[in-house]
């Protein structure tokens, strides 16, 4: 795998106020990226950085060879669906498009198909004589989405891309991203939807106030951050019956209502199963079964609080 | 590139009505102003020529308002409207972004020059001044018109709010006008002589007496006009490469 971008050192104040500290990363070409941290944490200003949007105070950014200073390049090689949604409301989709399209150097007679592919990748080919003053804010969402998209680039930078999406709009991005990402394009995506980090990145970083904390995969995200795994078990039959799998100084938390017991229960997963396997032997109902601990929110929620 | 940018803004103009409109209000105030000239007694005691001065006052100074209007906002709509940061995204130089922004406000003065090329005419008729006066108003309205067009895009890149930049440009407008209120007297006072000296529109409104009024049609005798003229749209240029710097080191968007 060959590192398409590189971060050492970047760092951004506005003002007195330390927006980006001294954050390094690196990532490699058809990597699946994310990138989350609390409101103010240093996200949209580290994305910008890298798109060549804000200057940096200080800092190496390298972009598939490129340099920060070559803004020209690397604006032909990323893609970029924004923190801010502003569109021309007085073109319709395809002219918006098309304008892009222009300003990317694509030849006018490839534009209408690739256009239209585009526009029927996102869900608004049949939308696209329509004025963009008239869409609705999904809607814009997934026309900047298929802006970025239109320069095929290989690099792609989404800040909050599901943001005020239906579910069934986030699902159909979702899966747009990972069909792009499939064909290797690299994917740098910040958001606050956790479980869609989670599920779809294979990397992740999480930043507060400017400092990038943590950066791994989930597994490594886990063993770095120590978090002891927690498991939700809801249950119908006598608490006295979990009591006597000698599990009692394991049960973090107990609820009862009448013959239904609820507990959080803190341990190895193998532990767990073989708990299951017992209970089921006795004939207990198991009613609701999760994990709580060894996702996402959860380390994010337990290094964001810390600090 | 430029070219694309360009054609976007004319596109925006016609689509928003937004230039249209001005052209249709450009065309009623050219109507009365020839009008009141041709028809209002006193004025029609003046010499042809005196009322060919007042028009061609009245049709720089109406394209000057309408241009500073609108290109106090026709960079700063990108700001404000926030398509700017998608549009600096896209392989496009600051460069392409002012040029295309500038051929857009440039054509809406040669849209205005095209309203007004008929009422010139039918003025000048029988003076033989028809070709000096559609010369002089083009060569000295492209040329003030562009200093103050580049003068209000530097106050947009320093303010990113079209209602700052739009009263500075009022204000300047109005510092530019006041001169022309003065009585001879205080005109040839020290300080009123030296700021009419540099004040583009004095010297335009000078250039244009020199012409139409005294027939003196050629560059050299009107050089002393001209000179202050391209000097405004070295500073105003100069202005300009200043506040692009501010805008290129505190980024596309200003703060998050």
């Amino acid at each position: 795998m060959n590192t398409i971008i590189s971060v050492k050192n970047l760092s951004k104040s506005y003002q007195q106020v330390k927006a980006v500290d001294r954050i390094d990363l690196t990532i490699e070409q058809g990597e699946f990226f994310g990138f989350v941290g609390p409101n103010g944490a240093g996200k949209t200003s580290t994305i910008r950085m890298l798109t060549g949007i804000i200057p940096p105070d200080q800092g190496e950014i390298l972009m598939d060879g490129f340099t920060i200073d070559e803004r020209k390049e690397i604006a032909r090689i990323i893609g970029v669906v924004p923190e801010s949604r502003g569109f021309y409301d007085w073109m319709t989709a395809f002219e918006y498009l098309q304008f892009f399209s222009t300003i990317y150097g694509i030849k006018k007679f490839l534009q209408p198909e690739n256009i239209q592919w585009l526009l029927d990748q996102v869900g608004l080919l049949n939308r696209q004589a329509h004025k963009i003053g008239t869409y609705s804010r999904g809607m814009k969402q997934r026309l900047g989405l298929a802006r970025a998209l239109i320069n095929n680039p290989r690099i792609l930078f989404l800040d909050e891309p599901t943001l005020g999406l239906d579910p069934q709009g986030q699902e159909d991005i979702q899966n747009l991203l990972i069909e792009f990402n499939r064909k290797g394009v690299t994917i740098f995506l910040s958001s606050h939807l956790l479980p869609e980090v989670s599920d779809l990145c294979s990397r992740i970083a999480i930043i507060d106030k400017g400092k990038l904390i943590i950066q791994g995969s989930m597994d490594e995200l886990r063993q770095k951050t120590n978090l002891k795994s927690t498991y939700y078990l809801k249950i119908k039959g006598d608490l006295k019956e979990i009591e006597d799998q000698d599990l009692g100084n394991q049960i973090i938390e107990i609820k009862r209502y009448s013959d239904i017991i609820e507990f959080l229960y803190e341990g190895d997963i193998k532990n767990v199963n073989s708990l299951i396997d017992r209970l089921r032997f006795k004939r207990i109902q198991i009613l609701e079964f999760h994990s709580k601990s060894d996702n996402l929110t959860n380390i994010f929620l337990n290094l964001t609080s810390r600090q | 590139m430029v070219t694309y940018l360009w054609l976007k803004e004319i596109r925006a103009q016609v689509y928003t009505w937004k230039g249209t409109l001005w052209l249709v209000i450009t065309s009623l105030l050219f109507s009365f102003t020839s009008y009141l000239l041709l028809t209002d007694k006193e004025l029609s005691l003046l010499d042809q020529t005196e009322l060919l001065w007042l028009l061609s006052k009245v049709i720089i100074s109406v394209a000057f308002l309408i241009v500073a209007i609108d290109s106090s906002s026709i960079i700063n709509s990108e700001f404000e409207k926030e398509t700017a940061e998608s549009l600096f995204l896209s392989p496009i130089s600051i460069k392409d972004f002012v040029f295309g922004k500038l051929l857009a406000s440039l054509t809406l003065w040669f849209a205005i020059f095209m309203v007004a090329t008929p009422y010139i005419v039918v003025t000048s008729l029988g003076t033989h001044l028809a070709l000096p006066f559609l010369g002089y108003v083009l060569f000295l309205g492209t040329v003030g018109i562009s200093g103050t067009v580049i003068l209000f895009f530097g106050v947009s890149f320093l303010y990113r709010s079209a209602k700052n930049t739009l009263t500075t440009s009022l204000i300047v407008l109005l510092a530019f006008s006041v001169p022309a209120l003065f009585s001879s007297a205080l005109k040839n006072n020290g300080l009123a002589q030296m700021f009419g000296r540099i004040n583009p529109l004095e010297n335009i409104f000078a250039c244009l007496d020199n012409v139409l009024v005294d027939y003196r049609l050629s560059l050299s005798e009107n050089w002393r006009y001209l000179w202050p003229l391209f000097i405004f749209c070295v500073a105003a240029f100069v202005f300009l490469i200043f506040s692009l710097n501010k805008f290129q080191k505190q980024g596309v968007v200003k703060s998050v």
